[in-house]
């Protein structure tokens, strides 16, 4: 049962609805990684008080492992794929996460919390289309 | 989440359960949601900004469901979603990075593809000054007379561009251009709608111009792209 954290999940799993609650509490926003990483990225959304708020949630994105490694003392990340692999697989999420609209905190998290329907089918495309996919790599291929 | 490892386990059915602890954290995220929501949607507004700034497409349709499936194969590959990828950049790893920027390589080409004005824009200049002076420009809705019509120096000033401060498309001059000629030559009308697939392209790639050329509009952006794959990057000449 190596590696089976519930505990530890369900925690970081609150966490990230908490963060997504502030958001929409407080900017009355959807925290959709994907919209907002993406927003940085096509200059169409690029006016001044935007790309500040982008960035400011990506840096804060970025700085939670820190403090997490911080306090609990290092963070491994494992990847076991090749980089080929990866730079596929970034465009494809990449370019995927824009045409679907979304990614697994937008609609994920945050769509399927306000129960919306293109939420609910595009999150269960993605995680069946996603667990299909390690099956195949991992014991077809 | 920022451990791929992790994800592809929780996402590996038929394996160890043993990662089944994301399906928690998913669970966690939606325990807190799922109320909070609720509460805080019945309010007028939210506390720092004049009101809420929520998506507004209620259909179920193919971009929603095809994007939503390309980033499950891209998930299921790598075990990287959007959030964790750019959370593990603060670690610096080498694998990380090559997905975050392959996966910010990714959004333009959608934009482009679908259109966003200013990305098409610029990509255009790029793609026209390689390809030729003719630039990228919006199929005319319906087939035959208009696309013979269609040939370099006969391009009017009212050509419409797609994107709001194109200028119109400057005729390339040719020279002198036997027009009767080219109307009833099959290579000229399979390659001027297309505009790359030239005399100087592969006839592979004049061929798949002129099949793609034939389906609706979407698919002129996805050649486009296509076929700079495919065409060098010459003007093509038609004298």
């Amino acid at each position: 049962m190596d590696g089976f954290t519930p505990v530890s999940g369900l925690l970081g799993g609150m966490m990230i609805g908490l963060a997504a609650t502030l958001m929409l509490l407080l900017h009355g926003r959807i925290s959709g990684i994907s919209g907002i990483v993406g927003g940085l990225v096509s200059p169409g959304a690029r006016k001044g008080g935007d790309v500040a708020r982008r960035v400011a949630f990506v840096v804060g994105l970025m700085l939670g492992p820190l403090g997490y490694s911080v306090a609990a003392g290092g963070l491994t990340v494992g990847v076991g794929t090749s980089l080929a692999v990866l730079v596929v697989a970034g465009i494809l999420v990449g370019f995927g996460t824009r045409l679907g609209s979304g990614c697994t905190s937008g609609h994920g998290v945050c769509g399927i919390a306000r129960l919306s329907p293109r939420s609910i089918a595009a999150t269960a495309t993605f995680m069946s289309v996603a667990a299909l996919t390690v099956f195949v790599t991992r014991h077809v291929i | 989440m920022a451990d791929p490892e992790k994800v592809i386990g929780f996402l590996d059915f038929a394996g160890d359960w043993g990662y089944r602890s994301l399906a928690f954290v998913m669970g966690g995220a939606l325990l807190v949601t799922l109320p909070a929501f609720r509460l805080i949607l019945k309010r007028p507004r939210p506390v720092l900004a004049d009101g809420f700034s929520l998506p507004t497409k209620s259909a179920v349709d193919a971009r929603l469901l095809g994007g939503a499936a390309l980033f499950g194969v891209g998930w299921g590959l790598s075990g990287f979603c959007p959030g964790p990828s750019v959370a593990a950049l603060s670690t610096g790893a080498t694998p990380v990075l090559a997905f975050v920027a392959s996966m910010l390589a990714g959004t333009p080409v959608y934009a482009w593809i679908f259109g966003d004005p200013v990305i098409a824009r610029a990509f255009s200049k790029v793609v026209s000054r390689g390809l030729g002076e003719q630039g990228l420009e919006r199929r005319p809705k319906r087939s035959s007379p208009r696309f013979a019509a269609r040939v370099p120096g006969s391009i009017s000033s009212s050509g419409r561009g797609i994107w709001p401060g194109q200028s119109s498309v400057e005729a390339p001059n040719f020279g002198s251009l036997d027009r009767e000629a080219l109307r009833s030559d099959p290579a000229v009308l399979i390659s001027v709608p297309g505009r790359f697939a030239g005399e100087g392209s592969p006839p592979a790639a004049r061929v798949i111009g002129a099949a793609l050329e034939k389906r609706r509009g979407k698919c002129h952006y996805v050649y486009s792209v296509g076929l700079c794959a495919f065409s060098p990057l010459e003007p093509s000449s038609l004298t």
